[in-house]
Order: structure tokens, then sequence, then C-alpha cells
């Protein structure tokens, strides 16, 4: 059985089809990258996913459970965090605190005693404890997206979806941000990644899916995917004839 | 010790030494009056406190403070003016009043996901006005003739009527302000504050939001109620325009912005601050201009400290309780004033002044890096965290 079923999932916003009926399985354990153009629909999926927003038709299943409908903070009881593109923090609070935060509620509940000191713990583990009790206003691009990172597995995910955790990172930021990656899928927490750094799909997943307005064009092994002529024409455009 | 048994000690040490205050008054032969100013000052602090339950730790803006108070005042009076209710049996029911109040709003509102920000807070508004409406043009209610409660008698155990009502007040503010700070050291009170910053970030990482969001203003709505109810026999003619004004809504916003909104401490001192002022110019007799020199202080306040006055004190803790305890003991012992209500406001508005002195020029003034002798605060916010995303 898979961790996640997604069937025939459509989304429209006014006149605008950003999903059209999608088709995907993440299986427990493995990192599955998801890629595709800009507008394909990729954010718009995992905002989907996560309950951000409700779809317009098709079914979501999470664990054997129905989850089409559950709000946002039933799916993150069953085990379901993300990250955001540009990131969100709780700008009242410390990074400590925003950490505690979601160990207070996420997967299971936990006291506020009990969330201060295992907070420590995924400071370690994202190597923010240097900046564990600063405001966030003082935070770089790079330590708000290991904020980011650190918040989500607080609520001890068995599924993660990271939104573009690397845009905006430079090359050696990017590198360290790939190990943690790898780290957090040794843990065993199953991965989705949306991403636009091609180079670093290709390297991380084990499975590529291709969204192309709104549709699933092609998934598989990356290798093949990323030859794949629709998946060529999808970035590229269309060769013209006679060229 | 931790810092809860610190906490909840000192709410015990607090209460039990107000309690004392009218016996040690009467024996001392002071004026009733103190008696009055401190009970108003408990129902302003009960108002101020559970009006930021909702909107200091949620961050959703409400005008209806009234409508909670009101429900709770018309409780109270129509069932013991109108019905023969006693006192005793009408204040609960007063509380729990208001309480369904607020579910029923926060059924609709917080269901809809567009009725939040400007729209949330005209909701609200239009709550108390609709409320009084209603009891204006229903004679079970008011009818438009108002409702007498003198005839109400108060239970005997609780002593003459001031003795009575600085009692009641007491109890109803001492439990509101132990809710605030429970809730503010909670899951409910950290699960509140992420709303507060970021409501839907905060549902994705577990938080129930509309479950939380119902219990921040249940629990505002109950205990507005409750203070109402207890204030009916205060008001003793109650009447549509005097109870459904814009008077309760509009002091709790200032109490609370000037305290600060983010502890919650800041309410109580923000209440204490502002009635102070507020009586003191009354008895000078500056009655006409009172609300213009209130208003100004706060715009000045807010401008000057942004987070509140509450955050500041504690930073600067020494300073604090140097300036009162000085200037208190200086006006006392030299007999300046004719009442000791004019010393603590004088005292309060030095301190307020103080406080006020920005963080850089205080550095410089102390020559250290401005935080020497105060701890650091809860609640970081740098200059960059108020930008909009």
């Amino acid at each position: 059985m898979s961790l996640l079923e997604v069937r025939g999932v459509r989304k429209r916003f006014g006149g605008v089809v950003a999903l059209d009926g999608v088709d995907m399985r993440i299986e427990k354990g493995e990192i599955l990258g998801l890629v595709g153009p800009n507008g394909s629909g990729k954010s718009t999926l995992i905002n989907i996913l996560s309950a951000f927003y409700p779809c317009d038709e098709g079914s979501i299943s999470f664990d054997g459970e129905d989850a089409t409908e559950l709000t946002a903070h039933r799916i993150a009881a069953l085990g379901l965090a993300r990250t955001y593109q540009i990131p969100r923090p709780f700008d009242t609070m410390t990074p400590r605190e925003n950490i505690a935060v979601s160990y207070m509620f996420g997967h299971s509940r936990h006291s506020l005693a009990e969330a201060r000191k295992a907070a420590q713990q995924w400071l370690e583990f994202t190597g923010l404890e240097g900046v564990a009790d600063i405001g966030i206003g003082e935070l770089t691009l790079h330590q708000l997206k290991f904020l980011e990172l650190a918040r989500s597995l607080a609520t001890q995910p068995s599924l993660l979806l990271l939104d573009e955790v690397l845009a905006g990172l430079n090359p050696s930021e990017i590198n360290e941000s790939v190990k943690m990656i790898r780290r957090i899928h040794e843990r065993g927490v199953t991965i989705l990644i949306v991403e636009h750094v091609v180079r670093v799909v290709m390297a991380l997943s084990g499975r590529l899916v291709v969204l192309d307005q709104g549709r699933v064009i092609s998934e598989g092994e990356p290798e093949t995917v990323m030859t794949d002529p629709a998946v060529v024409t999808a970035y590229l455009g269309e060769k013209r004839p006679g060229a | 010790m931790t810092a809860r048994t610190r906490v909840l000690t000192g709410f015990v040490v607090v209460g039990l030494a107000l309690f004392f205050v009218p016996a040690i008054t009467e024996t001392l032969d002071l004026p009733r009056f103190y008696v009055i100013f401190l009970f108003t000052v408990f129902f302003w602090i009960a108002q101020a406190s559970s009006w930021n339950v909702l909107t200091g730790f949620s961050g959703y803006f409400s005008f209806g403070q009234g409508a909670w108070y009101g429900i709770g005042v018309y409780t109270v009076a129509v069932l013991t003016g109108k019905h023969g209710w006693s006192f005793m049996t009408a204040l609960p029911v007063a509380g729990l009043l208001a309480l369904v109040g607020g579910l029923a709003l926060g059924f609709v509102v917080f269901r809809v996901r567009r009725l939040t920000g400007e729209i949330f807070a005209l909701t609200t508004l239009a709550v108390a006005f609709v409320l009084a409406s209603v009891a204006r043009i229903t004679s079970a209610i008011d009818g438009g003739t108002g409702v007498f409660m003198t005839g109400t008698p108060i239970p005997e155990f609780l002593g003459d009527f001031n003795t009575a009502m600085y009692r009641m007040t007491l109890v109803v503010m001492l439990l509101t302000v132990l809710a605030a700070y429970l809730t503010h050291d909670s899951r409910l009170g950290w699960g509140l504050f992420s709303i507060r910053d970021d409501e839907p970030v905060a549902g994705g990482l577990g938080v129930p939001v509309f479950r939380y969001k119902m219990t921040a203003l249940a629990m505002n709505a109950f205990f507005a109620g409750l203070m109402g109810g207890v204030w009916s026999l205060q008001l003793g003619f109650v009447t549509i325009d005097d109870v459904f004004n814009i008077r309760v809504p509009l002091f709790v916003i200032l109490m609370s912005v000037l305290g600060g909104l983010t502890h919650w401490m800041g309410p109580v001192v923000g209440a204490l601050i502002i009635y102070t002022f507020s009586d003191r110019l009354n008895s000078a007799g500056l009655t006409d201009v009172n609300q213009i020199i209130v208003g100004a202080l706060l715009v000045i306040l807010a401008l000057a400290v942004r987070e509140g006055i509450y955050p500041r004190m504690r930073q600067r803790w020494v300073t604090t309780l140097v300036t009162l305890g000085g200037v208190i003991a200086v006006l006392s012992i030299f007999n300046l004033t004719e009442s000791l209500i004019t010393d603590f406001a004088f005292a309060m508005l030095a301190t307020v002044l103080v406080l006020m002195i920005p963080d850089r020029l205080w550095a410089r003034i102390r020559g250290d890096d401005g935080n020497a002798g105060g701890k650091p605060i809860g609640d970081p916010v740098g200059p960059l965290a108020e930008v909009d995303r």
C-alpha cells in the first residue's frame, strides 16, 4: 500500500485550471522528485496535499485513510508536514520557540515543558543552536530555510513535502542542504521534493514525477524520465518543423 | 522553585493582601473612596485581560467587548430586577450566556475564511449594535425604559455594599487574570500565538485553529460577562445607552495596547495606569479634558513604546521599582498631595516617562548595552519582524 495516493485531483482558480486530473502515489520510504516548468501546478499540488486549500474533485488517501476532506491540523496529526518556498516562521517567536510549537502540536500532543526540551534536538540536527534564541529578523535566508526544515521535522512526520527548499541558496549551501535531506531520509521519513535545480532532484530522488499544465506527463526512473520526449518538449518547447 | 510556582504564589499573596484592604481602610479610618477606586480598577483589569486573551493572544481584533459585558449586565439586571432571582444565582447565568453568545458568533465567523482582519473587527462591533437594538425593542429585556437594580439584595456574608462589590470584583478579576496567565503558559496559549503570527502555517503544523479560536473567544466572553454581571449592581439603574456604548470596548483596547498585548500582565498594567490617570483627572475637575489627555498619552506611548509598557518594565525593572517607590515616598513623606491615589498617579506618570526613553538613548545614559540589570524579554521582535511578508 502506498503511503500517499492521489486520484484524479482537479483544482481551478477562477478560469485557470491549475490541476487537471492528477494521479500520483508516494511509496513508503522513497524520495520522490516532483518537477515541471513554472506554473505546472507543483505548488498547488503541495497546497492541496497539506490541506492549505481543498481540491475541487478527486481523492487523496494518506496511510490508508481518506484524507480528502480533512482539515490541515488533522493531516498534520496523521504525520504529514511541509515546508514553504518562502520561509514563513512565526516572527514574534525565537527559532527555539518556533520549533517547540511544532513539537507541541504536529503528529502527537506534548506539553510546553516537554517541547522546550525537545526543541534542542532539532536545533542541533539543523545546526541552528547558535541562533536559537535571537529574533527571527536576524536570521539569514539559509538559516530561515533550515528553520523551516527543523520546524517541520519537529512535528515528527512520516511524510515530508519540501517545496523548493533550495531556491535562493548558493552552491555550498545547496550541498549542505542536500546532505541534510539525505540525513532526514535516513531517519525513515518519506520525502516529496519539489525543486527547480534539476541536478539536485536527479541526485536525490529515486523516482520522478513530471507535471505540465496540471497533468502528469511522465514518471519513473530519473534518467529515463528526463530523456522522455514529452518532458523535453515541456521544458524546451516544440521542435520547429524542419529545424 | 519553577516559574509557575513563583507566579501562582504571587497570585495567592497579592490576592490575600488585596482581600484585607477594606478591613484595613476601615481600621485606619481612611476614606471609602479608596475601596471604590480599587474595585473600579479590578473591573477594568478583568475587562482588559479577558479581551486580551482573544485579541492579544490570537490576533483577532475585537470591538465586541461591549457585547459580552452588556449580556452580563442585562442578564443579572433582568433576572433579579424583573424575575426576582437572587443575585448569586443570576451571576453565573450572566457569564454562561455571554459564553454562549461568544460561541455562537465564533461558530459563524470562524467558519468563514474571509472573515479575518478588519472584517472580523467590524463584525464584532455589529454584534454589540444588534444586541443593543434587540434589548431596546424587547420589553422583556429593557424595552427602552431601563431596568432598576436598586431592589436587588446582596448576600449578607459579603458585607456592606462597597465591601461586597470589592470582594466580588476582586475574585472575578483574580480568576480572569489567572485564566489569562494559565493560557499564556500552555499549549493553548502557544497555539494562539502561532495563529496570531501565521494562521495557515499554524494549522499545517497541527494547531487546531478553529477550536482554539473558539476557546479564546469563549473565555473572553465568559469573563467579560461575569464581570458585567457584578457591575450591574454598581450601575444600579441599567440603560441601553450606558451599557452598550463605545466606552468599554474602547477602554479595553487602550489599556491593553498601552500595557502590551503579548504578555498576560500587559492589560493589568495598562488598566491600572489608564484608570488611575482618568480618575485623578476627573477628581481634579478636569472631566472635560480627561479624554483628550488620556488619548494624547496613548498616542505618545504608542509611538515611543510600540510593544507596550509592560515589556519595558520587565527589561528595566530596577528603574521601574526605584522610580515608583521613590516618587511615592517623597510625595507621602512631605505630604504634598491630599490622597495616596494622587501620589500613585504621579509615581506612575514618572515611571512611564522614564520608560519612554528610547533604548539607544537609555544605553548611552547608562553607558552599557541597554540591557544590564534587566532580564532579556521573552518576546524578542527584531526590526525586520514588523515588515509585512
